[in-house]
């Protein structure tokens, strides 16, 4: 019996073995970058690599991140106040429609390859956000309607569009739109995402490896810090080392037991685990609330009725409660509340399933089969499906008790899980499913028109199929000059994407990050990216 | 003989592995006698410790552990089951017709066999899943075929052994065709030696399988499966630990006491 025995041995160990890796493999990506850190070294954890580190290129968390530590921005957003304060332009004006605007700029400062940022940067680095055109769609959306910048003197820069463009000032405040050496620009774009970056931040990238983490060296020279913060010297951390730990559990393990000094990015399921002497920060998101959006090029979307009966069914308060554990609020708009120019449409979002059944009911789905599942005339079951990469967690959490909610109302809620691979072989406009979720960060409405609209492939979701009085209520949020005037704008097209069923907000994100003992203080910018230069070590 | 005899005088061991075995075969066939609730409805409190009312606690969700575990049974226990009926039967087949045939069949199939024994056993299920896609059955087939060659090594030992007995040459000589010399002759002598390698490979499809679950492979949200239960609560294992253990702990003595029950039947076979 010398050989069923062998066969047996294999079969058994490696079942063992895939259960242990699982969970080992992931906690021990971080031991060979992370290490006891020194006085002036600043350990950090964060989830996830980002394939690209262009600051004009893909918007991802990551990458803005590291972006806002290698290179500054000609304007700055004030964290508490959302006011937008001086950095690389001291002061600026604009023409009465707010189609140009003038920055005067500082003239003390250098890029990290020595070179001096002038007018002439600024025109640079616009020209070629449209030149590479749909690698930097962000800052593209940015400045739609760009037609040029003149360059006045060394000092002054004029930045032109066709148009009025209310929400410029505070883009020139995001990483999409970032300054950088002409050293950068010249580059192959491809060169600059693998990290080539010479920008005119507080830290300039030392080493990438790909999958491991990224070091930061803080420049001696640099005194031109943003004047919505304290310290507008070189950064107090000499080294800033970032570690990728992309099981989340470890990843707040490694803040707790100090192998880091600060995890960003942590996991809500995972807060619950912190020790004591970890500092947790949690600040509620800018940006769009965490929605799910319908494809309404599915046949199931085209119909009405289906779009409006989804609000009133979903049950946001018990969301937060079980599936956040109370960490976040439940949405009350299309934007998070603390987006400056939100609007509280909690109204618009208050469960009643009562009133979603009527709706329903009113649309043709009037028979309520013998599975709970309602029908209509031509006997189809009302079904909506979604297609996710199955990892488990806290969005497959969520979607079954999205399941447990709309089958309340006869609305069956069909989970497609699929590897990572088979969900890149569809977009956003060919999906063979319902449903998607989606999250964009930025502290002003404008995010609305970006993500709501049909006017930008891959990152407006209507794209293709336009709903056009969304798209007009969206593009006068851009030209509205008037503060007010912005915030009724806002309002407007927030209550019409409801109105129409266009979005399912579910609850404001928070983004959790946590510091250990060796921390005293850190800083958060406007989207809640760390600002390592403000960090502050206890002594 | 030996096996009756075995039988009539259990070990502790053999007799708690049985009972244990016999519980949760009776779980996987009528889950609604032992659950308590609903398994995919929301009973509870999110994260409730287990108390008397949620013997296992409640999951996430607020859905109750114990009946989830219970209704996983059949999932897991069903899937461990098709996985090693598609591993003895194409492995049986294949295996008779190399032993039997000889020459280039014997050469070409043993071949193959060889390169499938190099890769191991679950990136082969995770090759084959990832043509397939998602959901137990599958998860079940993958393991399945990944079992097929140890199975194919035994049948074609086991054939080898028996066509060279003097009495399957008289058989062959009396004019009785080859086919049905092997119905009659091959499979039965055969069969004691497959039946116990398959019960004790059982366990270890069960694990398989629950670890192509845990990666996310098995069954597709709400329905209950260990593996996939397991994965569920890894986030939350340091604050709600039962979640997770639970189903980690049922998994583990089922693949114990199977590999207990059936080396024990192994030992007195040989």
């Amino acid at each position: 019996m010398s050989t069923p025995r062998s066969v047996r041995g294999h079969f058994k160990t490696l079942g063992i073995l895939s259960l242990a890796a699982a969970t080992l493999l992931t906690g021990c990506v971080s031991s060979s970058n992370a290490q006891e850190s020194s006085e002036d070294e600043l350990t950090v954890g964060f989830p996830e690599d980002s394939a690209n580190y262009d600051p004009h290129q893909p918007p991802q968390t990551v990458s803005r991140t590291i972006s806002r530590q290698i290179a500054d921005t000609l304007v700055d957003q004030d964290p508490e106040t959302g006011e937008i304060v001086p950095w690389l332009a001291t002061s600026w004006e604009t023409n009465k429609d707010q189609s140009q605007f003038t920055f005067h700029l500082r003239d003390d400062v250098t890029f990290s390859d020595g070179t001096k940022f002038t007018a002439q940067s600024v025109k640079n680095n616009f020209d070629r956000i449209i030149k590479i055109g749909p690698l930097a769609y962000v800052g593209a959306s940015h400045l739609r309607g760009y037609q040029g910048t003149d360059v006045v003197d060394e000092k002054t820069a004029i930045v032109k569009f066709d148009g009025p463009n209310a929400q410029f000032l505070q883009a020139a405040s995001t990483q999409p739109l970032s300054i950088l050496a002409d050293a950068t620009l010249k580059l192959d774009p491809e060169e600059v995402a693998r990290g080539k970056v010479i920008g005119s931040g507080p830290y300039v990238i030392e080493s990438y490896e790909p999958d491991v983490g990224i070091t930061l060296k803080a420049r001696e020279d640099y005194h031109w810090g943003s004047s919505a913060y304290a310290n507008k010297g070189p950064a107090v951390y000499e080294t800033v080392k970032v570690s990728f730990i992309p099981d989340a559990t470890t990843l707040a393990g490694a803040v707790s037991s100090g192998q880091v000094d600060y995890g960003f990015l942590l996991d809500t399921s995972t807060l619950g685990t912190l020790a004591g002497q970890t500092t947790l920060v949690q600040k509620p998101t800018v940006g769009i609330a965490s929605p799910l959006i319908p494809f309404i090029y599915r046949d199931i979307f085209k119909d009405e009725a289906v779009r409006k009966a989804i609000n009133p069914a979903t049950d946001r308060a018990e969301i937060a409660e079980r599936i956040y554990q109370g960490n976040v609020q439940p949405a009350t708009g299309v934007l998070t509340a603390a987006t400056p120019g939100s609007a509280d449409l909690s109204s618009e979002l208050a469960y009643d399933p009562q009133a979603a059944v009527k709706i329903l009911e009113a649309g043709g789905w009037d028979t309520v089969g013998e599975d709970g599942i309602r029908r209509n005339d031509k006997g189809e079951r009302l079904e909506i499906s979604i297609q996710y990469s199955s990892t488990g967690g806290t969005t497959e959490a969520l979607f079954q008790l999205l399941q447990i909610q709309w089958k309340k109302v006869g609305i069956d809620f069909v989970l497609k899980p699929v590897t990572e691979a088979q969900a890149s072989e569809t977009g956003l406009y060919d999906a063979p499913y319902d449903l998607t979720t989606w999250s964009q960060g930025r502290a002003d409405p404008d995010v609305l028109r970006v993500v709501y609209s049909s006017l930008y492939e891959n990152q407006s979701l209507f794209y293709g199929n336009a709903v056009p009085a969304v798209d007009k209520a969206l593009l006068k949020l851009q030209s509205t000059t008037d503060a007010q005037q912005r915030k009724q704008a806002s309002a407007e097209a927030q209550q019409l994407l409801l109105d129409k069923g266009l979005v399912f907000p579910l609850v404001d994100q928070v983004s959790n990050s946590a510091y250990g003992k060796d921390i005293k203080s850190i800083e958060l910018d406007a989207e809640n990216k760390p600002a390592f230069a403000e960090f502050v070590p206890n002594e | 003989m030996s096996i009756a005899k075995n039988l009539r005088r259990p070990s502790f061991g053999v007799a708690a592995a049985a009972a244990f075995l016999a519980l949760i075969a009776a779980a996987a066939l009528f889950p609604s006698l032992f659950a308590r609730f609903d398994p995919v409805a929301v009973v509870g409190p999110s994260l409730a410790a287990p108390d008397p009312q949620f013997w296992l606690g409640t999951d996430l969700n607020g859905r109750d552990v114990f009946s989830r575990v219970v209704y996983g049974a059949r999932m897991s226990l069903a899937a461990g089951v098709v996985a090693i009926v598609i591993s003895v039967v194409l492995g049986g087949l294949l295996g008779m017709a190399a032993g039997y045939l000889g020459g280039w069949a014997d050469a070409v199939i043993s071949r193959c066999v060889e390169v499938l024994v190099s890769i191991p056993g679950l990136l082969l299920s995770l090759a084959v899943i990832s043509i397939l896609g998602f959901g137990v059955d599958k998860v079940a087939i993958a393991v399945g075929i990944a079992g097929i060659p140890g199975f194919v090594r035994i049948a074609r030992a086991q054939t080898l052994k028996i066509v060279n007995l003097p009495y399957f040459d008289a058989a062959l000589t009396s004019g009785t065709g080859g086919f049905k010399s092997i119905i009659t002759h091959v499979v039965p002598n055969a069969a004691g030696a497959i039946a116990v390698v398959a019960g004790l490979d059982l366990g270890g499809a069960i694990l398989s399988i629950a670890s192509l679950s845990f990666l996310g492979f098995g069954a597709v949200p709400p329905m209950p499966e260990w593996g996939s239960q397991i994965n569920e609560g890894r986030l939350y294992i340091a604050t709600a630990w039962w979640w997770s253990l639970a189903p980690a702990a049922v998994v583990a003595l089922t693949v114990l006491s199977v590999n207990r029950l059936s080396s024990q039947i192994g030992t007195k076979e040989s």
